[in-house]
């Protein structure tokens, strides 16, 4: 390996040394025992198991409901939040069905 | 778990009854959110749309019908529950009931819990009690 190249590596190893940063965390046992055997069965190790999670989530628009809602939970939460019209009344829905049936079919 | 969706509760989201579409909406998230799929017949939207669409128009929007859509899926009305269904006093609440028990779906929301009292196998409660259950 020439002058060159060693700088190189150097310059590289020190930027992932820069990038990363040691963190202490206080888990579960049971869940560092799963996620440490979870992640050597995926060919990774648990810190970067962690690190994708965390960037997952910093990737993931949020949403008024939680991760779950659907498109009509959320369509109907922002209507409401507009201030869109709410029906204020309710009909006999079986009655009025019933006065169409009956003037279409007779 | 499926659970089952009768036409008032259908009603409250597709036009947004100012009294119950706040339950429907907090019981609809927390379903979803369990992984709980909704489910109805296609009479069901049928006649919601209907509803919705001829005494509603002034609350209804096509985005919310289509957004409805996309979160239901439909159970099939077996022929034998049109032909049980003839014993009860409520034809459509029975053609319901009969097709949720033929699909084996357990539970049903509905305002009208008490029209469904004569079927043992059917939980039928409101959106609101769905989630003060899931609460207590």
């Amino acid at each position: 390996m020439n002058r060159r190249n060693l700088i190189i590596t150097y310059d590289l190893l020190k930027f992932v040394r820069m990038a990363k940063q040691k963190l202490t965390l206080a888990l579960d046992p049971e869940l560092i025992s799963f996620g440490k055997n979870y992640a050597t069965g995926r060919g990774t190790s648990l810190s970067e198991l962690l690190e994708t999670y965390l960037a997952q989530l910093r990737a993931t628009p949020e949403l008024p409901d939680g991760d779950g809602a659907s498109a009509l939970v959320r369509r109907i939460r922002a209507e409401l939040a507009q201030g869109q019209l709410k029906a204020p009344h309710e009909v006999d829905q079986k009655a009025v069905r019933l006065e169409h049936l009956n003037t279409k079919f007779t | 778990m499926r659970i089952a969706v009768d036409t008032d509760v259908l009603l409250d989201l597709l036009v947004l009854r100012a009294a119950h579409v706040e339950s429907a909406l907090r019981a609809v998230n927390a379903a979803q959110s369990q992984g709980v799929q909704l489910v109805t017949t296609a009479c069901v939207l049928q006649n919601a749309y209907f509803v919705g669409q001829r005494h509603y128009a002034e609350y209804w929007s096509l985005e919310r019908w289509l957004d409805l859509l996309d979160s239901v899926e439909l159970i099939t009305v077996p022929k034998a529950a049109l032909e049980r269904a003839v014993d009860y006093v409520d034809y459509e609440d029975a053609v319901l009931a009969l097709s949720m028990q033929h699909a084996a779906v357990r539970m049903l929301w509905t305002r009208n819990a008490k029209d469904f009292k004569e079927f043992a196998s059917i939980a039928a409660l409101s959106p609101e009690a769905y989630v003060a259950g899931l609460q207590s």
